[in-house]
């Protein structure tokens, strides 16, 4: 046991090294690097004498000329060492603490948008493998699968605009402009929720569709084993033979596929947010990698990937906790 | 997965059917001598909606490749004063006789706003028909940057439908900001955006079966390595490293290249899913008994993957692979929605909706929209498909 | 880039309100409210009651600013709520609202400038020496006197230091030539000599815009600790600061300059300023930025109330502009800058479905909307050769049919001509604005044949070396006031499709558009059409002369003037140099209003024989969005970067109605 759970983390280990060399080496791909973005931005703005060292000198006022390995090699100290996820120059802050800002709202998110996936998903799947291929069938997976169909930017804007024509006021952001500053509250409380239905059903709809097909393919799978023949012809009523035992089967495979998730809802919430204008994390990653804030960029991807890679390596372990032919594998 | 044949009636019409068996016996024989395609051919044809589906699938493709023919003008093709022109609605009567026509539209602007107030002209009628005559142009596969293959073609000047005169405006899904008409640049645009979809999924199968097939057949470090490299790939947000990529691609590379990196990119998003169903195939297929068997036989390994393995389940991947398309579709659209994706003269569903991300589109030009419900379309299409082939998959 | 004029208030006053039609009431001459009692927020009033802050009076100047409010005298609170996009303050807007206080400032009517941090100044009559006088008693946002030491320090400890400008002085209010014999004198406390090695007539224009911020940008009691020569010890401090590698570094990012972005200024509430109002809590990693109203502001109305009128200022950052759209619309905001000419029926619409918004009038300052540029410096010798052709550029002008441009892209506002002076300008001149604007195929396909007679199968005109002559018509698509940029350059193709030339648009992001400038890689473009109003022609030649940085036309040629390191240069001939020289001496160094815009008629003269840049259409109205509570907003006024932007309307006098 101990030597499995030894030779797990040594991979997980070795991922995670992998992950940050790999990022490190895409967020440097693109032409150019934040002084370049600057001043670009600067020029935009009017300023165009500006002197033909300036770039030259800001980029080593930053260290930006020094070669790819030594930042690589600087970054990668400072987080083991330091738990410093290196310096953001759009926030002239440590990324770590952009990201700890960040990361709660995008968790909540998240959280809510499984939580409706799930309240969607699960009866959809199991009403139309029970009913396959009746209309009722065809009529709630076509429910379920729209919202996956409906390109998320669109569905987003779409949404916030309806909230201003019919409501008369834009639903932008997490909270209205008289709670975003208050202490919490019930009436706080009240507001983020009106707020959170729009990102919610709109990352929660674009992942309905997966969970169906998953479970309505599982649970026609139980439903034609043996074992349930048996029962039926025990006299079992349909009601308990579906739930005592092909539902809870069916539900299996997906739970332990949950930590694979993470990564597919931050890329949904990523779009959404920037159309919502929600302080996610998505948005400071877009806007960190096309301003080439590199350090904020490089960090949030590792920091999502490693979450990542733990929640595999956690339900990896618990299910050889729980499976000891695993171990042996 | 085994082809032994069961004794046993299939149960898949009724999983929970109290009605059993009572199948007459010569459908049962039918059943029994019928081959694996045959047997999912006749499962898949349960499945209505993905019957529909398909349909819808094989117009699009049609409309796809021949679009010159399909559209009715060109897709540069514009009028200045029908710029943000609300779609014309189209009669089929006139003087109570079958006569299809649109009425030409003018406007009026608002010195302040400079809002257009739109009127029928109802003094101008301009005849529509099927098989107008326009400029000669190519149909056919010309535009497939294949050699050969784009010999493929034969000049035209007939379109499938459209004004008589081809120099009347007839703007039945409305005008865009340029005064072009929104239903030709959409039966365009259904040529790259498709195409990304297919060589996307050609893609990721090339990669999935390759090195989801060398780690369940070699096993060990191999394995290992895969595993690994599909952790990573899993574990990294897809989208942000996306938009690194799409974001480095050299200014000076052409329409077609950056249309083939975007759709490297999007293919790089699906590959591991595949790979990893073919490996957990691959390793539960080497324990299988018909496998065991045929090794024992002395069947060569070449001969044992190709022939017995693989097509146990080609129905597997293909199933996968529809599945797998529809979020191709949507990742070129939202790369183009980031500004990263295609960008024009290029025209493709993600091009035409960047133009749809405003508020002021929604208000006063929603036929702007007639893209994204092509697209929602083809993406049900697609999982309805995938669905209907993923049940027919097994049919035993 | 303008180096020299010599200034004659009067005058120009005079001209540029005949040139701009707007008479709008300017400042009044201060001095007239000595010995009244000043009024002051009540948010401050409880503050000093509580002891926290010296009465009004000992903050504020002996001879405070007086702003003559737009329209009446504001009510003092509030909270303005500013939208910008982006996670950028300063460059999303908040500037030109709540920042640039200079020496000078503009009239509300952009007819010259007024007193603003400087109390009054006297030029000699070489337009060499500036000397400048300070008010009494001005204080930065923490209370500590602004005195010419402050200036002193920027001058000598910063700009002439060899390790913050490492390759000498350098700053965009200073001209290159001459700037190692720039000179500064410290006379008294409240007085400094500024004294240029050559004459610098346009110096107190240049002073006005955003150019002339530095001089009064950085408080010397504050920024000592970071400099090397006041603190031995400043390493301890740069080794305690995140990204910065020196002492430079760290000064630069405390200070928002000079040789950094000045957008650090909204990070850092602890620095002092001279602005209206103060950071009070940055944007950290969040979506709101919040300022209040700086207790030692030195302006006040003609009653003598402290301004601002309005306490404290919030900015809301939106990632995406659809979602700033949409709170204005839904009065969510106060105030935007820059709203998209596209959104412009919606806002008009919700104004006449009542929502409380209002709409200001705005003048382009610009000449056209477009130019077109052909780079004939471009590296391949064929298209540098076809492109200096006048016949060449003569032939694509006739061959766009701007009317047609106008109706689709600019919903029909505005008429066809070429980059030049407006009609209202005294530097207006017809042939610069006419010529070639035509639209005739004949004509063009006429004009053509003279340079590419040749045509192959596919009707194509084939280039000297017998291959098809194709341009790349590269589009920066990253630019917030470019988004039609590709769409016109769509319908250009189009137009020249039809006369033979193949010409392939490449729509690319800012940076890589800069960075294919630097490498000269850049054949043909499409920019803005600065140089319309007024004397704009003269501050913003970029399309009248020569190697100017936005004259892409040559572009190697200003990469070779200012000898820059990262772009290709190429020499730019004898001739062009003379008519840069003659620009820089004859124009900027005339002694007399009338023969500095007779020196510049002449140099438009050339301009309109050289023909450097294709422009499109003369620019219909804009408009400005805002909330209806907002008061003394101008109903009508001229916008651009040289007026300031929003800073011309004056926002420490803006208030919210109730």
């Amino acid at each position: 046991m101990w030597q499995y759970f030894l030779r797990r983390f040594i991979y997980m280990l070795f991922t995670v090294w992998i992950i940050s060399v790999i990022t490190f080496a895409v967020i440097q791909l693109p032409p150019g690097d934040y002084v370049t973005t600057m001043v670009s931005q600067m020029i935009q703005s009017g300023m165009d004498d500006l002197p033909p060292d300036f770039e030259a000198q800001i980029r080593a006022q930053y260290g930006l000329d020094q070669p790819m390995y030594v930042q690589y090699g600087k970054w990668l100290r400072n987080i083991v060492v330091e738990g410093k996820f290196g310096y953001s120059y759009i926030y002239r802050r440590d990324a770590k603490d952009i990201i700890l800002e960040r990361l709660p709202v995008s968790f909540a998110i998240s959280a809510f948008s499984v939580l409706f996936v799930w309240i969607v998903a699960l009866p959809i799947g199991i009403y139309s493998a029970v009913k396959q291929y009746s209309k009722a069938d065809y009529f709630v997976t076509f429910v379920g699968f729209i919202g996956l169909a409906i390109p998320n930017f669109l569905f987003a804007l779409i949404l916030m605009f309806i909230s201003y024509r019919y409501m008369d006021r834009a639903m932008i952001g997490l909270f209205s402009q008289e709670y975003e500053t208050a202490p919490w509250s019930l009436a706080k409380f009240i507001d983020l929720v009106k707020h959170l239905w729009i990102p919610v059903i709109i990352i929660g709809t674009a992942g309905t569709a997966g969970l169906i097909r998953t479970m309505r393919a599982n649970l026609l799978d139980e439903l034609n084993k043996p074992y349930v023949d048996t029962a039926r012809s025990k006299g079992l009523p349909e009601r308990v033979l579906l739930w005592k035992y092909p539902v809870r089967h069916a539900l299996n495979p997906f739970v332990s596929t949950i930590g694979w998730i993470l990564p597919s809802l931050i890329a949904g919430e990523l779009i959404v947010s920037i159309v919502l204008n929600l302080p996610t994390t998505g948005p400071v990653v877009y806007n960190a990698l096309l301003d080439q804030d590199m350090y904020v960029a490089a960090g949030i991807i590792l920091i999502l990937s490693t979450l990542t890679v733990l929640g595999t390596f956690i339900s990896d372990l618990l299910l050889a906790l729980l499976d000891p032919r695993l171990r042996l594998q | 997965m085994d082809v032994t044949l069961h004794d046993t009636t299939p149960e898949y019409d009724s999983p929970l059917g109290g009605n059993l068996p009572a199948a007459e016996t010569e459908d049962e024989l039918r059943l029994e001598v019928a081959t694996q395609w045959q047997l999912m051919w006749w499962k898949f044809r349960k499945h209505k909606l993905a019957m529909f589906s398909a349909g819808i699938i094989i117009l699009y493709y049609l409309v796809a490749i021949f679009a010159e023919f399909f559209a009715p003008w060109e897709r540069t093709q514009y009028i200045a004063d029908y710029v943000y022109a609300p779609p014309q609605p189209i009669h089929f009567f006139a003087d109570g006789k079958l006569d299809l026509h649109v009425k030409a539209l003018k406007f009026e602007r608002d010195p302040q706003s400079f809002k257009k107030i739109w009127e029928i002209d109802e003094e101008n009628k301009i005849d529509v028909g099927f098989f107008v005559k326009g400029a000669d142009y190519k149909v056919g596969l010309h535009w497939l940057p294949i050699p050969y293959i784009n010999d493929l073609y034969f000049t035209t000047d007939r379109h499938f439908f459209g004004a008589k005169d081809p120099t009347q405006p007839m703007y039945l899904m409305g005008a865009d900001k340029s005064g072009r008409d929104v239903l030709s640049r959409l039966i365009y645009s259904t040529r790259i955006s498709l195409s990304v979809g297919l060589v996307g999924v050609v893609i990721s199968l090339i990669l999935g079966i390759v090195l989801g097939g060398l780690s369940g057949l070699i096993g060990g470090w191999v394995d290992n390595v895969v595993q690994r490299m599909i952790e990573i790939v899993m574990s990294v947000p897809d989208l942000p490293i996306m938009l690194a990529i799409a974001a480095s691609v050299p200014l000076d590379w052409s329409v077609e290249r950056v249309y083939f990196i975007i759709t490297i990119l999007i293919a790089l998003r699906s590959w591991t899913g595949l790979a990893r169903v073919v490996r957990s195939k691959f390793l539960s297929l080497r324990e299988d008994d018909f496998i065991l068997a045929a090794r024992l036989d002395g069947t060569p390994q070449r001969r044992l993957i190709f022939r017995h393995m693989l097509p146990s389940f080609y129905s597997h991947i293909i199933a996968s692979l529809t599945l797998a398309l529809p979020g191709m579709i949507l990742g070129e659209t939202a790369l183009s929605f980031l500004g990263l994706g295609l960008r024009p003269p290029a025209v493709s569903w993600g091009v035409m909706l960047q133009e749809t991300q405003r508020v002021a589109v929604l208000a006063l030009y929603p036929w702007l929209l007639w893209p994204a419900v092509a697209v929602i379309i083809i993406v049900l299409a697609f999982n309805f498909l995938g669905d209907g082939l993923r049940d027919a998959a097994d049919p035993y | 880039m303008f180096d020299r004029m010599r200034v004659k208030l009067g005058v120009l006053a005079i001209v540029m309100v005949m040139a701009l039609g707007l008479i709008s009431p300017a400042i009044v001459p201060q001095a007239q409210a000595q010995d009244s009692q000043y009024n002051e927020s009540p948010m401050l009033a409880a503050l000093v009651a509580a002891g926290e802050l010296p009465p009004v009076e000992e903050r504020l100047p002996e001879n405070p600013a007086v702003v003559t409010p737009f329209n009446e005298i504001g009510q003092y609170g509030g909270n303005l709520r500013f939208g910008f996009v982006g996670a950028n303050p300063g460059w999303g807007g908040m500037w030109y609202t709540t920042g640039w206080e200079n020496l000078v400032i503009w009239k509300p009517d952009f007819s010259g400038v007024d007193p603003n941090i400087a109390e009054s100044w006297e030029v000699s009559d070489d337009v060499r020496e500036y000397t400048f006088h300070l008010r009494k008693g001005l204080k930065w946002s923490d209370g500590v006197e602004f005195t010419a030491d402050d200036i002193m320090f920027y001058i000598d400890d910063l700009l002439f230091h060899p390790e913050v400008h490492v390759n000498g002085p350098a700053a965009d209010w200073l001209p290159t030539a001459g700037a190692e014999e720039f000179r500064a004198e410290k006379i008294d406390d409240y007085t400094v000599k500024l004294i240029f090695a050559n004459p610098n007539g346009t110096f107190l224009y240049n002073l006005a815009t955003w150019a002339g911020r530095h001089l009064t940008w950085f408080p010397k009691h504050y920024l000592m600790q970071f400099h090397a020569d006041y603190n031995e010890n400043v390493d301890e401090l740069v080794a305690q600061e995140e990204g910065v590698e020196d002492w430079v570094g760290l000064l630069n990012k405390k200070a928002s300059g000079p040789t950094e972005d000045t957008q650090n200024f909204y990070l850092y509430p602890e620095r002092p300023t001279l602005f209206p109002w103060v950071v009070e809590k940055p944007l950290g990693g969040g979506t709101t930025i919040t300022m209040v109203r700086n207790p030692y502001y030195w302006k006040v109305d003609t009653e003598g109330n402290q301004l601002p009128y309005i306490d404290t200022v919030t900015g809301y950052s939106y990632q995406d502009s659809e979602g700033r759209t949409l709170a204005m619309l839904s009065g969510d905001l106060d105030y935007i800058k820059d709203p998209d000419a596209a959104d412009r029926i919606l806002f008009f619409d919700a104004v006449d479905e009542g929502k409380p918004l209002a709409i200001s009038t705005l003048y382009n300052d610009a000449g056209v909307n477009n130019t077109i540029h052909f780079n004939r410096t471009i590296g391949d010798p064929v298209k540098a050769e076809i492109f200096a052709d006048k016949n060449f550029r003569i032939g694509m002008s006739h061959a766009i049919n701007r009317e047609e441009l106008i109706e689709i892209v600019h919903a029909g506002q505005g008429t066809p001509a070429q980059a030049s002076p407006l009609e209202s300008s005294p530097l207006y001149n017809e042939q610069l604005a006419t010529q070639y604007i035509e639209y005739d195929v004949d004509l063009a396909n006429e004009y053509l044949d003279m340079v590419l007679p040749e045509k192959d199968s596919d009707g194509y005109r084939l280039g000297p070396d017998g291959k098809r002559f194709s341009i790349i018509f590269t589009v920066d698509n990253g630019l917030s006031y470019g988004t039609n940029w590709v769409q016109i350059a769509e319908i250009l193709i189009g137009y020249w499709d039809a006369v033979g030339v193949e010409v392939k648009l490449n729509s690319i992001a800012d940076d890589v558009f800069r960075e294919v400038r630097d490498n000269n890689e850049l054949e043909a473009t499409i920019y803005t059409g600065e140089g319309g109003a007024g004397v704009t022609a003269i501050l913003d030649p970029r399309y009248y002369i020569p190697a100017e940085f936005f004259g892409m036309f040559g572009n190697g040629w200003y990469h070779w003037r200012v000898g820059s390191e990262q772009g290709v240069k190429v020499p730019m001939p004898e001739e062009y140099v003379a008519m840069r020289t003659k620009f820089e001496t004859e124009v900027l160094g005339a002694p007399t209003q009338e023969e500095q815009i007779e020196a510049m008629k002449e140099i438009l003269e050339m301009a309109a024989d050289e023909f450097w840049v294709i422009g499109t259409a003369r620019p219909g109205t804009g408009y400005q969005i805002y909330h209806s509570r907002l008061g003394n907003q101008p109903s009508e006024w001229i916008a651009g970067w040289i007026e300031g932007v929003q800073k011309i309307t004056y926002p420490e006098q803006w208030y919210i109605m109730e």
